[in-house]
């Protein structure tokens, strides 16, 4: 199959409605905060839900890999991963083969002979993902594969997945822009069950045009009209930055980090609605801006105080 | 010394229940004449009493196993408003007198019964036989599979069905595969519980099969019949099943308290 998979998912008791496109042979990262609807638009694309409709129909051979790995308990990890083959014909020897050969490739060869409920999580990712993949599956679909792991064991099924997936049309749900950047080439923002933005990585997670994306991308966005010198923001107060790129007469955005964001006495005048620990800074949520502050060095705002912040670094200004 | 936090009057009518239950035990074993026990259980009568409920029990158990798992199976993903009705009236032999059960099963496969009389048309009779010892039998045991088969199948949900599904396995495939495995100590349970309520049944029997020796008297219905002729040979038949009786439970209930602890 070439071409681009178009499917429009709509779950109207979960209030998702969400069209995603993924090119064949290529990943497509689902990315959102919890309860955006990641897996509800996976478990419908995959069949699991029974009240969900996919137009125009459901892939066939879609494979999913939930964040439970969801194994079949009563068999070994072989024949899990060997269940797929054998389902659809293969003889038992052969599909032994073929599984063997997926649990090499996922580094779980040893496991082979172990019952399902003597793995760890991580070993269980590694299975249930070479599962999906002995299936050849013509839409893999991905749940948060890195959720509950460690550090280490994360870092390595990711790299090995970034390998595994060789072709394979993959959509993985996450709430991190590292699954994103590490694994995909295109990236659908998920809100509220709806696709608020959608386009190549690089291009939503540094350009983003919506507030949602931007924070998924953890940047501000700041919006407003292009004028002489800068952008004239909503709030009313001018942001000195190159707008070569807007178009005349286009809305204009520029995404800030926080890091770049100060807090001062003059400046975006701002309400604070909440404070964020950021490992040893602190992350100051207003209406329009956010800050990420050093405790030790700025006394601390409560919400509701008024504050001005400071754009000390943003990049060039893009029609939205 | 930890102290327990149950109320003293509970622990002694625990006590009391247990009483009620272990004296009867307690009373068969004291009216077992241990000297004449080994050619008492060993008569031709009782023999074949034993050897028929034997295969009779297996052959029903069987049946329930066959067609108690289906029906709890279906009962367990069935949807309709009727369910509730439906398993009711499945689950009626369970608290229904074994007398009525006969009767029951008398007029739905007796000489004149609803399809007995079609069976009669062919020349087939199944009251009063062997085969309707087993239906009885699988009458009044088949509960138990369908409640065990039902509550497991309730318990652990469809999810692993669907990814089966999801990974291309027939309907089939995925019962015999994922299904039934999954179902294995459920299944085990019902099956030892169906097997101790066939070889233990007797008003069904009695009442659809009748009581003739070799063909439909089992070891419940010998074990009534030698009460007034030899007291002693009936005890003694009655510590065989005893026996039997407590076998089962304490194999059927190991994996429930296994789970427990």
């Amino acid at each position: 199959m070439t071409g681009p998979l178009t499917f429009t998912v709509t779950v109207p008791s979960r209030n998702v409605d969400a069209t995603v496109t993924v090119a064949s042979g290529s990943v497509l990262a689902l990315l959102g905060a919890n309860g955006a609807g990641k897996s509800t638009v996976l478990e419908a694309l995959a069949g699991l839900l029974p009240n969900a409709a996919v137009s125009p129909a459901r892939p066939p051979h879609a494979a999913l890999v939930t964040q439970r790995g969801e194994l079949f308990p009563t068999m070994s990890v072989l024949d899990n991963v060997a269940f797929s083959p054998r389902a659809r014909g293969m003889r038992r020897a052969e599909a032994h083969t073929v599984a063997m050969e997926w649990l090499e490739r996922v580094d779980a060869a040893e496991l082979a002979h172990r019952r399902v409920t003597e793995l760890s999580g991580g070993q269980a990712r590694r299975v249930a993902i070479a599962r999906a993949l002995a299936s050849s599956p013509h839409l893999l679909l991905l749940d948060e594969p890195f959720a509950g792991l460690d550090l280490e064991s994360a870092t390595a099924i990711r790299a090995l997945l970034a390998q595994a997936l060789n072709g394979t049309t993959t959509i993985i749900a996450t709430h991190t822009t590292l699954d994103a950047h590490a694994l995909a080439s295109h990236i659908a923002v998920l809100d509220g069950g709806r696709v608020a933005e959608t386009g190549p990585v690089t291009r939503v997670l540094s350009k983003p045009r919506t507030h949602f994306a931007a924070r998924m991308a953890g940047r501000v966005l700041l919006t407003g009209v292009p004028e002489p010198g800068g952008i004239r923001l909503d709030t009313g107060d001018l942001l000195a930055c190159e707008t070569e790129s807007v178009e005349a007469g286009a809305r204009a955005a520029v995404a800030v980090h926080p890091r770049d964001v100060t807090v001062e006495r003059a400046g975006i005048a701002d309400v604070v609605t909440a404070l964020e620990p950021r490992g040893d800074l602190v992350r100051i949520h207003g209406q329009h801006l956010a800050a990420d502050v050093d405790p030790v060095m700025v006394p601390l705002p409560h919400p509701g105080d008024s504050v001005h912040f400071a754009v000390t670094a943003w990049g060039s200004a893009y029609s939205l | 010394m930890t102290r327990s936090p149950v109320p003293r009057w509970v622990a002694a009518l625990a006590v009391a229940a247990a009483v009620l239950v272990v004296l009867p035990v307690a009373g068969i074993l004291a009216r077992v004449d241990w000297s004449e026990f080994g050619s008492q259980v060993t008569s031709p009568g009782a023999l074949t009493a034993l050897g028929l409920s034997l295969r009779t029990a297996v052959v029903a158990t069987a049946g329930c196993l066959l067609l108690g798992v289906p029906l709890g199976y279906a009962l367990a993903v069935m949807r309709s408003r009727w369910r509730s009705v439906l398993r009711a009236v499945v689950l009626a032999p369970l608290v229904l007198p074994p007398v009525v059960g006969g009767l029951a099963l008398l007029y739905a496969f007796g000489r004149r019964g609803l399809l007995g009389s079609v069976f009669n048309h062919f020349g087939i009779t199944v009251a009063f036989t062997t085969t309707a010892v087993i239906i009885a039998q699988t009458f009044v045991a088949m509960p138990f599979m369908v409640l065990t088969t039902e509550s497991a199948v309730a318990a652990r949900g469809t999810r692993q069905e669907a990814i089966a599904r999801m990974y291309g396995a027939s309907r089939s495939r995925t019962l015999w595969t994922v299904t039934l495995p999954a179902l294995g100590p459920a299944l085990g349970a019902g099956t030892v519980l169906s097997f101790a309520r066939a070889i233990g049944e007797f008003g069904a029997t009695l009442t659809f099969a009748g009581s003739l020796e070799g063909v439909t008297r089992t070891a419940p219905l010998e074990i009534y019949l030698q009460r007034e002729i030899e007291p002693g040979a009936a005890v003694a038949l009655s510590l065989v099943l005893l026996i039997v009786a407590v076998a089962v439970v304490a194999v059927a209930y190991r994996p429930l308290t296994r789970a427990a602890s």
